[in-house]
């Protein structure tokens, strides 16, 4: 998933590191589940899409894991994969390339067909096709399946590394064995939809979506609201809510305020709690047990561009890495995070602790240091360095602050930095072209818990080489790193492998400098008193399945409104 | 038998130092002057620089009375020095900004007003035309366009919008002036238009000037607040009090004082210039207390309004 539009969106780890989270709850559990009811959260923004070819971003994905199932999914909460619409786990053939998946019998998409392994094949194919025009067309993740390359030029019309072996078998067929394919399936991207609802709604398909999941969409008021209504064809457990409400445009901060009045029950659940309202419910004794905290596996870091100036001096690169003061952003956070000087989050496996091969201080710097890199590179009182824009998502006031605490410490080493917070979607349009923003401040979080993540779709060649939504907004390129990449991708050894990416690390800290690593988060979130079974998610974030509620749902309808409705004859 | 030689400024002076609210906004608004002036070399804090190290670990901001004043914001900086260099931004362009609007605003409406025919529709349909914008949304366009956070840019926007009411006073009051025996009697003598608009009319259109001048500092000020508010004036990290309100939002029930003191700067300069304004107009022309009511009525209700919306304020009025 994705790139993050704030400090706060992060997916969370599987719980490797130890937070002094004292006495917080996992989760929200308690009592016996009850069925019924409806659930109310919210958004800041209308969603992107519905169409799991085209979503990559944390808003869209909450939807849409209501609404449809892949062939694998993670068990419960953990990161640990399990079979979902496939029958078992597949049997993958010794030399790694060819995967082959069963279907479980009897599931059916909410229109009342039921799933074929076509179905697969048609979806991916979709998925893959330029002409859907999604993430995956540009060749990340499914680049090596045989046959796509051809497909994505035009030379074949359907990948033929994906075979339909009869109704209920499927085959992938891989050109270089890849060590998380498994969870590469298990993305949204991997999701069936059903041929004939595409077709229905023409052009329309993001809105109009039709899944096996355990929940279908009822409607959709753009801009206003989503409501989701259980599916009756469900194949799994059914989900204990019978409707999953979503009111767009609530900004987070008026979120809380509403949470707190009952108003709503869950405020945006990928977004973290803002920090104000973090530090009110965390003093409030009603509220602050209620609390839950997860680490994330995310990194937070400055990427810039070395094919602008003055990036292109590396000597520039290398100074910004000893100017941030990490321990300032962690502050502003409320403590919420580590500091990270290396390139993976805590929780990812082959995860480096205490890394530090620049020998910088406790908050991350050696302004000194900053300083005489600086002045190496032609940098003094009479050739100061040219202002620059810090580029970054603004999601709340907490953006802006990280933002100004960043500006602040450039102005320690004679930098002045402009800042210029953008909304999510403007923000992901300019950092993901070629040479239109030098300097950016970014945050990605797992797509799944392999450190392949936190490589190939952000630091590899092949993602530097995008016309546009690229995820590699450095644009950095380094062929040598690339094969170790390439190397650890196929690698069966798995401490191998991660000694592989470690190198991997090694060369984009110590060599390349285009990112400035600054810090791993952890997530919170809340729900109101009336919710149960609410958890936080490793990989998903939010699972609607889970939860159940009891008591009154708030009224959608502004309080006022609806007493003014009750008291009319 | 001469008496003692009068200024002619001081029975205006001694009706004005009968106003105490007039001459308490006076007092305000040099304190402030000064204040701001001084900024540079009073002993407070770096108001762009963030304490961090001085925030308690969970990022809360401190609360007025203790290392700060009043208080921190979640950056760790001086709300205290914060507002005193808040001031020196909300000041130079309220009066650099009002002062371009009267420069373009007077002479527009008394070459309208003056010279008439052809001329006057040209330049009055224009004034209408701009003030048919919804002011905040063409700033927004404006500002987004040309450049986000200059001081200048905010200026010249301002000032674009705010001409079109002194435009059309001032042309109201030249059309009525230039009927006077004493124009005329210029005119007769062989006076040209620039001769007449300069010594004979202009004279007379000082006190409107002085007095829309200072509320305009308060239409411009609150306008400059409103702009820096929505993200689009100021930018960080410069202090502003506009902008220091909308940082300080999301923290409003933590930390009032984020909000409540930098919002008070706003609402007591605005006010005093307001006040002195009101003072003023009684001071310069006991008379014109009709025309004028309008005008104050209008920025009270709204520093973004438009001037076109105030009411009482039509063009054409003869001062009685």
């Amino acid at each position: 998933m994705k790139r993050l539009h704030n400090a706060a969106m992060a997916v969370l780890g599987v719980g490797a590191i130890v937070l002094s989270a004292c006495g917080n709850a996992a989760t929200t559990t308690e009592g016996q589940p009850v069925s019924g009811g409806t659930l109310l959260t919210s958004f800041k923004d209308d969603l992107k899409t519905l169409d799991p070819a085209i979503g990559y971003d944390t808003d869209s994905w909450l939807i849409e894991r209501a609404i449809y199932n892949g062939l694998l999914d993670y068990k419960g909460f953990t990161t640990q994969l399990q079979p979902d619409i496939a029958a078992a786990m597949p049997v993958v053939s010794p030399d790694g390339k060819t995967y082959t998946f069963k279907l479980r019998q009897g599931v059916k998409f909410s229109n009342g067909r039921t799933v074929t392994a076509d179905d697969f094949k048609y979806s991916w194919e979709r998925m893959l096709d330029p002409k859907t025009a999604g993430p995956m067309t540009s060749g990340p993740f499914w680049g090596s399946v045989h046959g796509a390359q051809d497909f994505f030029n035009g030379a074949a019309t359907s990948v033929s590394g994906f075979k339909v072996i009869d109704a209920s078998t499927i085959e992938i067929d891989l050109d270089t064995p890849n060590q998380s394919f498994l969870n590469i399936i298990a993305m949204p991207f991997g999701f069936v939809i059903p041929k004939e609802a595409v077709a229905a709604a023409g052009s329309d398909y993001a809105h109009k979506p039709v899944g096996t999941g355990p929940f279908v969409l009822d409607k959709w008021t753009p801009g206003q609201l989503i409501v989701l209504k259980k599916n009756p064809n469900y194949f799994g457990t059914k989900p204990y809510l019978d409707e999953l409400d979503a009111q767009i445009g609530v900004t987070p901060e008026v979120g809380y305020l509403r949470l707190q009045n009952n108003q709503i029950d869950i405020v945006q659940p990928d977004v973290t709690i803002p920090s104000a309202q973090y530090i009110q419910l965390s003093a409030n004794p009603s509220w602050k047990n209620r609390i839950l905290k997860s680490p994330n596996v995310d990194i937070w870091y400055l990427a810039m561009n070395a094919n602008m100036k003055p990036f292109d001096n590396k000597l520039v690169r290398q100074a910004f890495n000893y100017t941030v003061n990490k321990a300032n952003q962690i502050k502003i956070l409320n403590g919420r995070g580590v500091v990270n000087n290396g390139i993976q989050a805590p929780a990812m496996p082959g995860y480096v602790p205490n890394y530090n091969p620049l020998g910088l201080d406790a908050n991350g710097q050696n302004i000194q240091k900053a300083k005489d890199l600086l002045k190496q590179a032609g940098y003094d009182a009479s050739h100061p360095f040219p202002a620059q824009d810090l580029v970054y998502a603004k999601a709340s006031a907490d953006s802006d602050r990280l933002a100004a605490s960043i500006q602040q410490d450039f102005q320690q080493v004679g930098i002045t930095l402009n800042l210029k917070g953008l909304a999510f979607n403007a923000f992901l349009d300019i950092t993901g072209k070629p040479n239109a923003t030098a300097l950016s401040y970014n945050g990605w979080f797992q797509d799944f818990p392999d450190p392949s993540d936190f490589i190939d779709p952000i630091l590899s060649c092949a993602a530097a080489n995008v016309t546009a939504n690229g995820g590699n907004v450095a644009f950095f390129c380094d062929q040598a790193a690339d094969k170790l990449a390439d190397q650890a991708r196929g690698d069966t050894n798995s401490a191998e492998r991660l000694k592989l990416y470690q190198q991997f690390q090694d060369i984009i800290v110590t060599q390349d400098f285009p990112w400035v690593p600054m810090y791993s988060t952890v997530q919170t979130a809340v729900a109101a008193p009336r919710v149960h079974g609410f958890q936080i998610h490793p990989v998903w974030l939010f699972v609607a399945t889970s939860i159940w509620v009891t008591g009154g749902a708030p009224s959608l309808a502004p309080a006022s409104a609806s007493a003014s409705a009750s008291a009319s004859p | 038998m001469a008496g003692p030689r009068v200024s002619p400024w001081s029975p205006i002076w001694n009706r004005f130092r009968e106003d105490r609210l007039a001459v308490g906004g006076a007092i305000f608004i040099l304190l402030l002057v000064v204040l701001a002036l001084l900024a540079p070399v009073l002993p407070i804090r770096d108001p762009n620089h963030g304490y961090y190290e001085l925030l308690p670990a969970n990022g809360a901001p401190l609360s007025p009375g203790g290392t700060f004043l009043l208080g921190s914001d979640p950056n760790g900086r001086d709300l205290l020095s914060r507002i005193i260099w808040g001031a020196r931004i909300s000041l130079f362009i309220g009066f650099v900004a009002n002062g371009l609007a009267l420069v373009v605003g007077v002479t527009v409406g008394a070459l309208a007003g003056y010279l008439r025919g052809w001329f006057e529709t040209i330049l009055m349909r224009l004034t209408d035309i701009m003030m048919a914008f919804p002011v905040l949304l063409f700033s927004i366009a404006i500002i987004s366009i040309i450049e986000r956070g200059s001081v200048l840019v905010i200026v010249a926007v301002i000032a674009l919008f705010y001409w079109t009411a002194v435009a059309r006073i001032v042309r109201g009051q030249v059309l009525s002036l230039k009927e006077r025996e004493f124009v005329e009697a210029g005119r007769a003598l062989g006076g040209g238009p620039q001769h007449n608009l300069l010594h004979h009319i202009l004279p007379h259109l000082v006190p409107i000037i002085i007095v829309y001048g200072t509320i305009g500092v308060a239409t411009s000020i609150s306008t400059e607040s409103i702009l820096s508010f929505i993200g689009i004036g100021v930018q960080a990290p410069t202090a502003d009090w506009g902008k220091m309100v909308a940082d300080g939002q999301d923290f409003m029930f933590l930390a009032p004082w984020l909000v409540i003191f930098p919002g008070l700067m706003i609402l007591l300069t605005v006010l005093a210039f307001n006040l002195i304004g009101d003072g003023l107009r009684d001071a310069l022309d006991p008379r014109a207390r009709a025309l004028f009511r309008g005008v104050i009525g209008g920025v009270v209700a709204g520093g973004a309004g438009l001037a076109g919306q105030r009411p009482g304020l039509d063009p054409d009025a003869e001062p009685t």
